[in-house]
C-alpha cells in the first residue's frame, strides 16, 4: 500500500494506517527530534506531541503526498516549543560514546577523530535553535533549501541567511575550540 | 593541523552518529495511542457544554468504588444527552422519569426563586485504558433558573456499589439517615489543544485551579456542589460562579429531599 493511500485511509479514521505510518516514521522523527532539542526525553515528548497532532488533524492536510514534509512542518514547530524550555548542553559522555570508530584506525587517529566529533557536534549544539533546526534540515535530513522554506514556513532567502550564519559559526567555533582549519563555499 | 576540505560532510556524519541507534520504544507510542483517545474523548465532548462535561467527570468520581470502578480499569468516563429531548415543563416529568428507568426526587421550584427549566436524560460510559467501553449508564440533568444569574443543575443517577464513606466535602449537614456534603473548587475551561503555561503549571501544584479540556474558550469558573446518595440513588446540585452560599445551597438539597 502506497503512502498516499495509508494517509488517505488515516483520514478516514482509520488508525491502522495512521500506525503504520508512524512504524515508518517514528525513528527518523525521534532522531530529527533529539538532534534539534539536543535532549533524549525532550525528543520522545516532542515525537509524542507531534504524532498525536498528526492523528488528531491529519484532516487539515490537503496534499496527501506531502505528508512527511506535513510532518515535519509539526515536529519542527513542536521541537521549537521544547527546545525553548530547555538547556542545550549534552553531556560529552554521550558524544565519546558515540564517536566510535572503525578497525583500521589506530589508536591515535581515533582519538583525534573522537576530538573532531566531538567539536563538531558541540558546537551544533551552541547554534541559537532556528540555525540548528536549518542545520539538522539541511545536513542530517539531506533537504533542499525549498523544501526547508516549507517545512519551517519561511522564505528560502530567510534559510539560506541561517544556513550561512549557521556555516559562518561552526567554522568559527571549530577553528578556535579544536584548531580545525576548515574550508569550502560559504 | 589537520586540513579537512569536506567539513560539511562531517556535519552529516556527526549528526548521523550521535543519533545513532535512537529508537522510538513501545513505551512512546503507547503513550500516544493513550493522549489520542483522551483527546478524541475531549473532542467529542464539544457538544456539550465543558461545564456538563464536569458534571459527568464529578459524578464519575463518586462511583468509582463499586465493580469494574474498584478493579481500577476505568480510565475515563464520558456522557452525552440531547437537547432535543429535553422537556421544558416540570409537568412532562414523569415521561423523563420513564426514560431513566426509577423515580427521583425533585422540585418545581425553590424557596430562593430558583424554578424549573428543563429536564434531560443522558447516557453515561466508562473506559478502560484501551478505550473499551466497560460502564453504561443513564443519568438525568435538571436544570433550574433564577433571572439572569447562573444555572443550578441537578445530576441524578443511579449507584454504582457502595460508596459509603466515599463522599468527602469542605462542609457537611446530617439530615436524618443523609448526610449532604458541600465542596467547591476552581476550573480552568481550555479547547482541547490548549498548551499549559508556566502559570498553569503552578496553579495546578497549588490546588488553584484544575484543568478542564474541550472547551471552545479559556475561562476560569468556580464549582460549587452539593451531593447526598438517597435510596439507592447519587444526587449533585451544582452549578458555575454561583451567588448562593453552602448553607443555601444545603437548604435546596433538604427541598428536593422533601425535609424542609
Amino acid at each position: 500500500m502506497t503512502e498516499e493511500m495509508l494517509v488517505r485511509q488515516m483520514k478516514e479514521g482509520d488508525k491502522a494506517s495512521f500506525d503504520l505510518l508512524y512504524e515508518k516514521y517514528k525513528n527518523m522523527a525521534l532522531r530529527t527530534a533529539y538532534l534539534i532539542t539536543g535532549d533524549r526525553s525532550y525528543s520522545e515528548d516532542v515525537v509524542q506531541d507531534t504524532f498525536v497532532k498528526v492523528y488528531l488533524h491529519c484532516k487539515e492536510l490537503k496534499n496527501d503526498s506531502g505528508f512527511k514534509a506535513w510532518m515535519m512542518q509539526i515536529l519542527v514547530r513542536t521541537a521549537y516549543k521544547c527546545g525553548r524550555k530547555k538547556s542545550r548542553e549534552l553531556p560529552d559522555d554521550e558524544v565519546v560514546q558515540k564517536a566510535d570508530t572503525g578497525p583500521n584506525i589506530s589508536l591515535l587517529e581515533q582519538v583525534i577523530m573522537q576530538e573532531e566529533a566531538q567539536a563538531v557536534a558541540g558546537a551544533v549544539k551552541a547554534l541559537p535553535i532556528k540555525q540548528r533546526t536549518v542545520v539538522v534540515l539541511f545536513y542530517y535530513q539531506g533537504y533542499q533549501i525549498n523544501e526547508i522554506a516549507g517545512i519551517l514556513g519561511c522564505l528560502e532567502g530567510t534559510v539560506k541567511s541561517r544556513l550561512y550564519t549557521a556555516r559562518k559559526q561552526l567554522r568559527k567555533a571549530l577553528e578556535s575550540d579544536f584548531g580545525v582549519t576548515v574550508s569550502g563555499v560559504l | 593541523m589537520k586540513r579537512r576540505d569536506n567539513w560539511e560532510d562531517k556535519i552529516k556524519d556527526v549528526l548521523t552518529l550521535e543519533c545513532d541507534g535512537l529508537t522510538a520504544s513501545q513505551d512512546l507510542k503507547d503513550r500516544i495511542d493513550e493522549k489520542i483517545l483522551t483527546s478524541q474523548e475531549a473532542g467529542n465532548m464539544k457538544h456539550l457544554s465543558a461545564k456538563k462535561w464536569i458534571i459527568g467527570v464529578v459524578a464519575g468520581c463518586l462511583l468509582i468504588s463499586g465493580g469494574v470502578f474498584a478493579a481500577g480499569r476505568v480510565v475515563s468516563t464520558s456522557g452525552h444527552s440531547s437537547s432535543k429531548d429535553a422537556v421544558k415543563s416540570y409537568s412532562e416529568m414523569g415521561k423523563q422519569e420513564k426514560k431513566l428507568g426509577f423515580a427521583v426526587d425533585s422540585v418545581e421550584r425553590f424557596v430562593n426563586g430558583y424554578l424549573f427549566e428543563s429536564a434531560v436524560v443522558g447516557d453515561k460510559q466508562g473506559k478502560d485504558q484501551e478505550g473499551n467501553q466497560v460502564y453504561e449508564s443513564k443519568f438525568m440533568s435538571i436544570s433550574y433558573a433564577r433571572n439572569a444569574e447562573p444555572t443550578v443543575s441537578l445530576f441524578i443517577e443511579k449507584q454504582m456499589g457502595d460508596v459509603t464513606g466515599l463522599y468527602s466535602g469542605d462542609i457537611t449537614r446530617v439530615c436524618g439517615d443523609v448526610t449532604l456534603y458541600y465542596s467547591s473548587a476552581t476550573y480552568k475551561f481550555v479547547p482541547a489543544d490548549y498548551e499549559l503555561t508556566q502559570e498553569d503549571k503552578v496553579n495546578q501544584e497549588k490546588d488553584n485551579y484544575f484543568i478542564s479540556y474541550g472547551s471552545d474558550k479559556v475561562e476560569i469558573q468556580k464549582n460549587s456542589n452539593v451531593s447526598w446518595v438517597k435510596d439507592g440513588i447519587v444526587y449533585q446540585l451544582l452549578g458555575f460562579d454561583l451567588n448562593l452560599t453552602a448553607d443555601e445551597m444545603f437548604d435546596m438539597a433538604e427541598e428536593i429531599m422533601g425535609t424542609k
